[in-house]
């Protein structure tokens, strides 16, 4: 390493020198650590989400009266400032013991710089098992992965196999959430969710005939992706197919999106154009969740975390009706199920001198034990498998919607499959071309289809 | 007399018009901190239906105000003062003296101004770790006054051209020294120019949160906006606590203010009139 | 004192200070001239030659903030920005023809509202500290509080559509609000920056008009010169250079600006209020944490060197004007 590191050195020691400046009087943060794995040591962590800073901290609590080994948990928020702060302590040694990160992506970015120690020898089957099954191998670097980088990229210097992270927290996207209420109120059961992509169109037809103003779908379509991510992804794979869905990504687009295939997927998506809820370009993720609360929406698109963040809302969950994003009935797949993704996950760092107290921390708060304790005051699901308790940890509404991550393997949607995608891959591109089919109405199905793989085209290119 | 009437009328039309729409969003944020969780939610109305003060007490009393206050009050001071030292002796000489470099130099800081700011953060913490100050509040201070040199280099070196030669001539003439001419004449004459500085200099220093947070770990050296922001960033949002924490955190810039605006008066005509 | 002239006073920096006489009073000053200096320079030395230098390298080089080593790619990452790469050349332009927009209308506006708000608060006796302190607001303002205030207002049911509605000009309404359509959101945003951006602009005219002597102008009519000639003869000329930070300070604000769009629109709807200043932040933050800072960086020094162009004819332009 340290050729810029050393040059650092130099440059900043003369120019010290050279001004006089003796600047060195007011010490640095001082945080030397015993070097043994023992009771009574402290352990340092960083997360970026702060509902999970509360609810580690009371994991931490109880961690500490069995182990004696104390967690001091740090918030750093928001995304960008967490970020920059664990780029800061990597070049200037600083790193806590552990890092909460984003799954499946953030943790192996920085463990291939060598900012995480590999846990591929100590996360064993045991500790797999506990797990949800579709998040088990979140965190490790598949040869897949290492495969459709670029040639630069620090990726291609892991071994494949190599663990950086345990999920820690799951969740699985595209859930609809209807108003009962409105529902009813437009001549519609409010016990039977819509079987087909074309029944939710029709409901959503009825709510907004009924009340035009309120009786809409929301979508915090500030952040373009979550109509691509949430509502046409799932859609499109029960339409198409896992294969088919996936060519729509691939390289040289002979099936892309501009395909007939591809531009009937675009078709059915942008069929939602009439129903929008007024101005849901211009509403974050939770405002729009926060409308829908309200009621000025009849139906909002979220992820399994959205129940308890509309129950804090005011509306609790016994007055909406849940289902995942319905498949339309010519599609391949009849029924949908979400398989659920691990959205955050567990790191040690390599520069730890505490790695056995790190360790057992890790095993401690992915137990379902110690997931139990973080679940019931966060709002998301772990990704340990409650198994028997969920029910009693989670709330029985949160647990329910478990039952959507169970379905036949080939009809379900995983989220977390990425390994199909540009390698470059940047969704707020796609996202913003989806806006302007619907619901701004700028573009076709057809001239939305061309965009789409000129989009995937041009990232594809810019990673030769 | 009735035409410069219906002027000055019109004037205070036009004024206070622009005052409403300059002060409409901050109303809404002292509104906001007088809120209730569900009140805000709800959105709408500008003048609190059920006003409360337990919103502002609650977050007052979680923040560890008197400490993150003097924190803030360290930072920010500093900053100020060396903002005020360093750059009013250098734009004095840019203003008046005569040296080799002087142009060139000038023009340098005042470059400085468009220096894309998002990529300097991390070598900011590299350097600041090889001197030794990284997570110290000199380390804040050092950057933040080295950021404000293109602004108030640019705007004090105009403001110390515009006071009339004659009067350093004559200083010169009754045989004072540059330093005792920049003292006694240029400061006391540019006094609204330093207030702005003073001003534009501890707005956003009291409110910096991105350096402070990257190079800030112990909590006993936290400035009010990190307090603030560990009470507010919760996964659901609280907007009347974030609005009450705004309004913690801005009060005493207005003070602040407040206090200068009494300096804030023509330096030229108190300068010869005194 | 009261004979004063302008002509005297306006010593800027190109014209060069008289020379001091004898060749050691030369040298005096000389030294005395750097002694002056020195601080700054002393603390530019330390605090920004490392950090603006090794920012620049990075524009040369792929990093993803956290391995030990750059890899040093020469001057792809302006080649890929200005047309070579496929997905970030069009992306690039796109912001780019955003960014001129608001690079022209911000700092034009701002001037257009600040100057006459800063002459007719100087010129009034009653409320003018008052009306100062008002005016001074939106500076301190925070980020989120305006958002709302501004939304509330913006949205489709918000009072600026129930006004136009309530005056019969309902065409003028938007029902997907004025940041959701697409052609009304950039001139929204552009007008939010404004208000943003006339307190210190109107803090700076201010404390410019303050430096004026009263009795100057006092003269100047009871010689019998109008207002409007007073106003162009003493008070302008004054107040150009003022004039010329402000805008100065609109256009570093157009090029690195981004808190305001990443807070009302996040470069939405669908892309349309995309600027340079977002971008350089996604490209550091948020593309999957790819090795993309020293495409952020040489995006920043495309803009540093776009603003010194643009200085430059500003200042000719300025000089002219007078």
């Amino acid at each position: 390493m340290t050729a810029a590191r050393k040059r650092t050195r130099i440059l900043a020691v003369a120019v010290t020198l050279a001004v006089g400046l003796t600047a060195a009087a007011c010490g640095g943060s001082g945080d030397e650590k015993a070097g043994t794995p023992a009771a009574g040591q402290t352990l340092k962590m960083w997360t970026f989400k702060r509902s999970h800073a509360d609810a580690l901290n009371k994991a931490a609590a109880q961690f500490k009266s069995e182990t004696g080994i104390a967690v001091t948990i740090e918030a750093v928020t928001p995304d960008d400032v967490f970020v920059s702060k664990v780029q800061g302590a990597a070049q200037t040694n600083g790193l806590p013991d552990v890092l909460e990160l984003h799954a499946g992506g953030e943790d192996l970015e920085m463990g291939a710089s060598g900012l995480l120690s590999d846990l591929s020898a100590d996360v064993n089957d045991a500790w797999k098992q506990r797990l949800l099954p579709t998040t088990r191998e979140t965190g490790v670097m598949t040869q897949q992965r290492i495969d459709i980088v670029a040639n630069d990229s620090p990726f291609k210097q892991v071994k494949p196999g190599t663990r950086f992270s345990v999920p820690f927290t799951a969740g699985a996207f595209g859930i609809v959430y209807a108003n009962k209420e409105k529902l009813k109120a437009a001549g519609l059961s409010a016990d039977t969710p819509p079987k087909t992509w074309e029944e939710f169109l029709d409901a959503l037809k009825a709510t907004t005939a009924k009340d035009p103003q309120q009786g809409g779908l929301s979508l915090g379509l500030k952040t373009s992706q979550t109509g691509f991510n949430w509502v046409y992804q799932p859609m499109a794979h029960s339409y198409l197919g896992k294969e088919k869905f996936q060519a729509l990504f691939a390289k040289g687009a002979a099936q892309g999106f501009g395909s007939p295939d591809g531009v009937k997927s675009l078709e059915l998506y942008s069929r939602l154009t009439p129903y929008w809820m007024p101005g849901t370009t211009t509403l974050g993720i939770d405002e729009a969740d926060i409308a829908f609360a309200q009621g000025k929406s009849a139906f909002d698109v979220g992820g399994t975390f959205t129940l308890a963040f509309l129950a804090q809302n005011g509306l609790s969950p016994d007055k909406v009706l849940t289902f995942p994003i319905p498949p339309p009935a010519e599609g391949q797949n009849k029924e949908i199920s979400m398989s659920p993704l691990a959205l955050t996950s567990l790191g040690i760092t390599s520069t730890t001198k505490n790695r056995e107290a790190a360790l057992k921390w890790l095993d401690w708060v992915t137990s379902p034990k110690g997931a139990g304790v973080v679940a019931k005051s966060s709002l998301d699901l772990p990704a340990t498998d409650l198994g028997a308790e969920a029910e009693s940890l989670l709330g029985a509404d949160l647990a329910a919607l478990q039952k959507y991550f169970t379905g036949a393997p080939e009809s379900a949607y995983d989220a977390a499959d990425v390994t199909f995608f540009p390698s470059d891959y940047d969704q707020v591109k796609p996202g913003d071309v989806m806006v302007r089919l619907t619901p701004l109405k700028e573009a076709t199905p057809e001239q939305t289809g061309t965009e789409m793989d000129k989009v995937m085209g041009a990232m594809w290119k810019s990673t030769q | 007399m009735s035409r410069s009437r219906a002027a000055r009328i019109a004037a205070y039309v036009a004024l206070a018009v622009y005052a409403a729409i300059s002060v409409y969003p901050f109303l809404w944020m002292v509104s906001g901190a007088f809120k209730s969780r569900t009140e805000i939610l709800q959105g709408g109305h500008l003048i609190p239906q059920h006003p409360t003060l337990d919103t502002l007490v609650d977050t007052w009393s979680r923040l560890n105000f008197v400490q993150y206050f003097g924190n803030s009050l360290i930072v920010t001071g500093s900053t100020v003062i060396g903002v005020l030292v360093v750059y009013s002796l250098a734009s004095y000489a840019f203003a008046v003296l005569n040296f080799p470099g002087r142009k060139v130099l000038f023009w340098f800081f005042v470059s400085l101004l468009f220096v894309p700011g998002i990529t300097v953060l991390l070598p900011v913490v590299i350097l600041e770790k090889e001197l030794g100050v990284l997570g110290t509040h000199l380390g804040l201070v050092l950057p933040f006054i080295n950021g404000t040199a293109p602004l108030t280099v640019l705007l004090l070196t105009n403001s110390y051209s515009s006071i009339p030669r004659e009067m350093r001539e004559a200083a010169r003439a009754d045989g004072a020294g540059e330093p005792r001419i920049f003292w006694s004449i240029y400061l006391p004459l540019a006094r609204p120019a330093h207030i702005t500085i003073a001003v534009l200099t501890a707005v956003p220093t009291w409110n910096e949160y991105v350096l402070t947070r990257v190079s800030i770990s112990d909590a006993s050296l936290y400035t009010l906006p990190l307090g603030l922001e560990s009470l507010i960033s919760s996964e659901v949002p609280r907007y009347n606590e974030v609005m009450a924490a705004s309004l913690i955190l801005v009060l005493p810039v207005i003070a602040l203010f407040l206090f200068l605006q009494r300096y804030f008066v023509n330096g030229l005509v108190g300068a010869i009139k005194g | 004192m009261t004979t004063l002239t302008v002509k005297d006073r306006a010593g800027r920096l190109r014209e060069e200070p008289p020379r001091g006489g004898r060749p050691r009073g030369r040298w005096k000053e000389i030294l005395t001239g750097w002694a002056f200096v020195l601080p700054a320079v002393a603390l530019f030395l330390v605090m920004g030659l490392y950090t603006i230098g090794s920012g620049f390298a990075l524009s040369f080089a792929k990093w993803n903030g956290f391995t030990p080593e750059w890899l040093w790619v020469g001057i792809q990452n302006y080649k890929d920005l200005l047309y070579a790469d496929p997905s970030l050349a069009p992306e690039m332009r796109r912001a780019a023809w955003n960014t001129l927009q608001v690079m022209i209308a911000v700092p034009a506006l701002t001037v257009a509202i600040a100057l006459p708000l800063a002459v007719t608060l100087n010129s009034i006796r009653r409320l003018r500290s008052l009306l100062r302190s008002v005016y001074f607001l939106p500076y301190v303002t925070s980020g989120i509080a305006v958002y709302y205030a501004w939304r509330y207002v913006l949205e489709p049911e918000g009072s600026v559509n129930l006004l136009l509605r309530a005056l019969g000009l309902g065409s003028l309404s938007q029902p997907q609000g004025f940041l959701g359509n697409p052609s009304t959101a950039l001139p929204t945003l552009i007008l939010i920056l404004v208000w943003s951006s006339v307190p210190v602009a109107t803090l700076l005219y201010l404390s410019g008009l303050q430096a004026i002597d009263p009795n100057m102008i006092e003269a100047a009519q009871i010689d019998g010169a109008a207002p409007r000639h007073v106003l162009r003869r003493i008070i302008w000329p004054l107040l150009r250079p003022i004039t010329a930070a402000i805008v100065l300070l609109g256009v570093r604000d157009a090029l690195h600006g981004f808190q305001i769009f990443l807070i009302m629109t996040g470069g939405g709807p669908g892309g349309h209020t995309d600027v340079l200043g977002l971008m350089t932040y996604r490209l550091s933050f948020f593309k999957g944490l790819a090795q993309t800072l020293g495409v952020a960086s040489a995006l920043g020094w495309l803009l540093f060197a776009a603003a010194l162009l643009l200085t430059l004819v500003n200042a000719r332009m300025l000089r002219r004007i007078r």
